[in-house]
This record gives structure tokens, sequence and C-alpha cells, in this order.
């Protein structure tokens, strides 16, 4: 299973889900996911993978964790 | 703006001129040159031949929103380089209504007394005000008000800059009665070596001279309107600020934790922007978010910060603070983060750099991590002025190498803001090559879009250079950098204000060239005539062996990536 961690503002776009278990035995990609959620591809900002920083169109695989947040700018 | 206020500190003279070879400079830009033009480089800080400018934004004065911020500048005595520090508060807006473009204090006092300048429509002048001394800011400030009149523009030292501690900050008042600071880079002890323990400007409503004011005008609801209609603003900035940041800067292995041992803590959620805005708002009382630091400021991401019963403990909870008081020091708590916060206003330092101070010290047996009471009593020595305060109050630097410390989070003398070089890798770019020092503000590579890759190799010196001149355009300005999204997206946005503001015709690339790159390039100059060689262009030898948990990565940026930032 893979989990991916919604945050902030992509949370109430996601109808309020903050934390997703998924089957990821098939591995699934990003946007699809953002498609079933409702989730509008381009509000996404920062895409971190296992730690690493990713881009929209990378693939969730099993045990993937998956951090995904809007857009933000440092201070 | 074109008056400059010149006040000598040997004489205790005050003279005006004006030098319309400043004409399009301001804030940080203009400092730049004022220092490079009056100071000679390998002057000693704290000495008679240093000066502190004061300068606000070239746009400071106009109602444009977020863009009248204070700037300060100096040789500073903790990088040994230039130094330029901003921040929100009131005092940018009057002086910039007052047509006022620069205070400059120079020489040296032969006296012990506390000097305060006033500036009012009638003049300036100094005022001997002894009964200030040792004050901390926030007493300081409250007793000017009593003295001059509530409604006032202050900037003020504490203790730790009357006592030329290198990690004084300049405290700038606001609207609402907090305090900002120009905290970076030890401004404070230069101003407490000048004896000069405020600043006081009357407030005024007195409007400045606009070549076109219509048009400025009219930009000015294009951009309001921006940010008016952006959600985000609304939703984001005015419930979490900065530290809307948190998570993220955790989740990318890059917020220093247990002295930038780590790039994530476990339990990071207490620490988080969300749990901020849900402890403030269900405490209550005095705890406020939406707060702006500036007058008519559309962003408002400041705020209070209580404690359980309701009552302000600080004022303002930022990502900075949070990550190198809070995480920096094991903390997963906000409310230990906010009494350190407070301590360290009061006593006039920067936070961030007292947060990298109390990391090094628990890392060398002075302390535990997550022990709040072992980092006030240091705090408590810091203000105190002791033997072992001088020795904290002097940076990260100096008590990194007092105590032994072979991992001490400086560039050029000054502490790492609030990302690890070695997982945000362009921040590390900028760390070493901005004249600067360490200084997230000069070009932080964070949420670049996704552009580069925080871990690449690649990119990172041009990503840099670009943010640093950008940075150091709206540093000149006069504008806070939180509100850089409608003024990058469409940058003819800046150029048509000061065209119509100053009747100038300045195209972006002019402007960008005016206010960022010949800046930056005046204080690389600076640096050089300074003694800052190329040698000092780097980062402490472990962020290049050490890996970081949990990314493990080190900061391998080549050098001639790293050459590829200087502007």
């Amino acid at each position: 299973m893979a989990v991916v961690r919604l945050h902030l503002t992509l949370i109430e776009m996601a109808g309020g889900k903050k934390e997703l278990i998924i089957d990821a035995q098939q591995p699934l990609l990003l946007t699809t996911l953002l498609d079933r959620l409702g989730v509008p591809h381009e509000e996404v900002g920062i895409i971190v993978r296992n730690r690493k920083r990713d881009a929209i169109d990378c693939v969730i695989h099993e045990e993937d964790v998956v951090e995904l947040f809007p857009i933000l700018s440092g201070g | 703006m074109s008056i400059i206020i010149k006040v000598n500190m040997s004489t205790k003279n005050i003279t005006t001129a004006e030098n319309p070879a400043y004409k399009l400079l301001g804030g940080r830009a203009l400092s730049a040159r004022i220092l490079l033009d009056e100071v000679p480089p390998n002057c000693e800080p704290l000495g008679p031949k240093n000066k502190l400018v004061i300068a606000p934004g070239l746009l400071a004065g106009t109602p444009i929103t977020s863009g009248s911020r204070i700037s300060c500048g100096a040789k500073s005595p903790m990088t040994n380089g230039i130094k330029e520090a901003n921040s929100g508060g009131n005092i940018g807006l009057f002086l910039g209504r007052f047509g006022i473009k620069a205070v400059v204090i120079e020489g040296l006092p032969t006296d012990d007394n506390t000097y305060v300048l006033r500036i009012d429509k009638k003049g300036s002048s100094l005022l001997v005000m002894n009964e200030l001394k040792q004050l901390g800011t926030y007493d300081t400030d409250q007793k000017l008000r009593a003295t001059f009149g509530k409604d006032i523009g202050v900037l003020c030292i504490g203790p730790a800059g009357e006592n030329r501690l290198k990690m004084a900050a300049i405290a700038s008042s606001d609207p609402n009665g907090e305090l900002k600071f120009a905290a970076r880079g030890g401004l404070g002890a230069v101003m407490g070596s000048k004896g000069v323990k405020a600043v006081v400007v009357e407030k005024t409503l007195q409007q400045p001279v606009y070549h076109d004011r219509q048009v400025f005008m009219d930009m000015v609801r294009t951009i309001h309107a921006e940010f008016i209609n952006d959600p985000k603003i609304k939703n984001v900035n005015q419930k979490t600020g900065t530290a809307t940041i948190v998570k993220a800067v955790n989740a990318m292995g890059a917020l220093p934790t247990c002295n930038f041992r780590y790039g994530a803590i476990d339990g990071v959620d207490g620490l988080s922007g969300e749990t901020m805005y849900e402890t403030i708002t269900s405490r209550g009382g005095e705890g406020k978010v939406g707060v702006s630091c500036m007058n008519g400021c559309l962003i408002k991401c400041g705020n209070i910060y209580p404690d359980a019963s309701g009552k302000k403990i600080c004022s303002t909870l930022q990502f900075e603070n949070i990550a190198l008081l809070g995480s920096n020091l094991g903390f997963t708590n906000l409310d230990p983060v906010a009494m350190l916060n407070y301590e360290c206003d009061d006593i006039g330092v920067d936070a961030i750099e007292a947060g990298a101070v109390l990391g090094v010290a628990i890392d060398m047996g002075m302390g535990k991590w997550g022990d709040l009471d072992g980092c006030m009593a240091l705090m408590k020595e810091i203000r105190s002025n002791t033997l072992l305060g001088k020795v904290l109050g002097h940076g990260v630097q100096v008590t990194g190498d007092v105590l032994g410390s072979r991992r001490i989070p400086a560039a050029k003398g000054q502490s790492f803001a609030g990302y690890d070089p070695r997982a945000l890798k362009g921040n590390g770019v900028t760390y070493a090559m901005s004249p600067m020092g360490a200084d997230h503000t000069a070009g932080n590579c964070f949420g670049s879009r996704g552009e580069v890759n925080p871990l690449a190799t690649e990119q990172q010196g041009d990503l840099s250079k670009s943010l640093q001149y950008k940075m150091c355009a709206l540093d000149s300005l006069g504008f806070c950098i939180f509100a850089r999204p409608p003024l990058f997206k469409d940058p003819s946005r800046m150029s048509t204000l000061v065209n119509a503001f100053l009747g100038t015709g300045l195209s972006v690339d002019q402007l960008w060239e005016i206010m960022g790159v010949n800046a930056v390039r005046t204080e690389r100059e600076f640096n050089i005539g300074a003694g800052l060689s190329p040698a000092n262009d780097k980062l402490p030898e472990y962020v290049y062996a050490e890996p970081l948990p949990p990314t493990n990565e080190v900061f391998d940026i080549s050098e001639q990536e790293c050459l590829k930032a200087i502007v």
C-alpha cells in the first residue's frame, strides 16, 4: 500500500481527505489520483515522494509515501 | 523623496542634503551606494568610520500594499562585510511621506549618554534619554510612546545592541504596537556603538509628491485587486502566515533539527502552521491571526500567539523562528518557541541567529534538546551580558569556535536560516555566494514552482543568481517579499509604479538592473574592499561531507556551479 497525504488548501479540494492509503501494486500516475479526488493539477505546488521532490507526472508505487502541498513561497 | 539627514554622533550635528545621483535608489540599493561611497570598506564595524543607513524603500510613503518597508544597512560586525536588513513597521511609511530618503548615522560619541533621534515636521533633533538605558525593546517602545505620543514610528535597540553584541537586531514598531525586526547581521550593535537607542518619527498624513498620481493609483488598484481576489491570501496567508510551509520543508527533509543534525523532526505537526492557527483561535483572548505589520498591507500574515489563558506571548510566530527556535532545538510544541521568540525580541537579538546559537550550545553539551528552562537560562545570560552571554550574543560562529564545535551552521560568520543547504541546495548556493552571508531572503529557492529540483546539482547557480537580484529589487523598492507573486508575474507593474512616481521611463530590464543587479554588485565590491575574498564564498566543511538524514544528501554543488550565482 502507498500513503498519500494532502495538506492545506488541497484538503478541501479533495473533499476533506487528508490521508489516503491506496493500493499501488499497479503503479498509479499521480495525475490519475488527483483527477479521482477532484484536485486540479495546477493547484499542486510541491510534491514530495519518499522525502524527495518529485514532479506532477510522477508515478506512485507500493510503499511510497507522498506528500502534496499547494503552491507555497517562502518568507 | 530626496532629503538625506546626516547625524554625526561625534559632533552631535545634524545636517540635511539632497543628492540627485540617488534619485532612482531607495532601500537596499541606496544603502549599498551610500556605504560604498562614504565608508572605507576595511573600517572597524563598531568604530567611527562605519555608518548606519536607515532608508525607506523607493516607494515607501505611497499606498501600495506591503511597500513601505524600512531598510537598515552598514558594515556588519558579524560578517565583516556589507549588510542590509529590512523590516515592516510604520517608520518607513512616515519617512517616505516626509520625503526623507535616508537617515545616515555616523561618527562615534565620546560620552556615555543614551540618545534618541527625533524626526518630525519641524526637523530633527538628538535628545538624551538615559532612562532608556538597558531597557528591553518593549519597555523602550512604551516609554517612547508615553513621551512622544502613541502614533509615532519607532526604531530601537534592546540591551543587546547597547552592549554591542554581534547578533543585535533593530526593532521597528508596527501599527498594532508590536515590534518587527531588521534582524540579521548585527546592525543593532552598530546603532548601539553610535549611542543611539532609538529613532522616533512623528506620524504624518503628508502625502508624497507624485509625477503622475493618476497612473500610479490606477496601478495600485490593479495590484490590490489581484491580492483581494486571490483566495490564497485569505485562506492561507492570513491564517498561517509564513508558518504555512513548516510541514512542506519538513517533508523535503530540509527543516533544521537539533543543530542541523537532521532535516526532519518527528512530531512536526506540533510546530505546523495548521497547529499554530488552531491554537491561536481556540485560545482566543489576545491571540490573533491576520495581522498586518504595515498600514494598509493586504496580506496580513502576522499573528499574536497567546498562552493557554489567552494572554499574548509573542508576535509574530514566523517559519524561521519556528525552525530555528523550535525544531532546531528539539521542540515539537509552539509554546516554548513563542516564549523564546519573545525573549529574543525583547533583548533585541536576531531570533534566527539566537536559535542557531542555542543549537550549537546544546550540541556541545550546554543543555538538552527540547528543554525550555535550559534555553531560557542561556537567553538570560545574553540579557545580563555575562561573559557567557557575550560569547553567545556574538552569534553562532563565535559560540561554535569557543566551544570547539565542528558543526557550525554559518556562512561568512552568519547563521543559516530555516533551510538546511543539503536538502535545499539552491539556498546553500545563496548562503555561500550572497554578499549578505547566509541569508535566505537574499535569494530563497524554496517553492520555486518545481522548476529546479532542490536536490539537483545543476541549475542551482542560475536560480540563486536570478533570485538574488530580484529579491534585492524588492528590498530596494520597499516591498515585502511575501508580496512578490503578482509583482513577479508581471514586473512591468513595478516599473509603471516607479515611472509614475518619479517621472522616469524605466523598462523592466532597467528596473532589475538598477534596483537589483547593480545593488548586489555594489555590495560585492564593498565586500572585496573589506577583505572578503572569494575564499569566503563557501559553506562550512561539514555540510559537504556529513549526510543529512532523512535524505542523506550532502551539499555537493560544484564550485563552478556556485560561481554562476555571482550577480
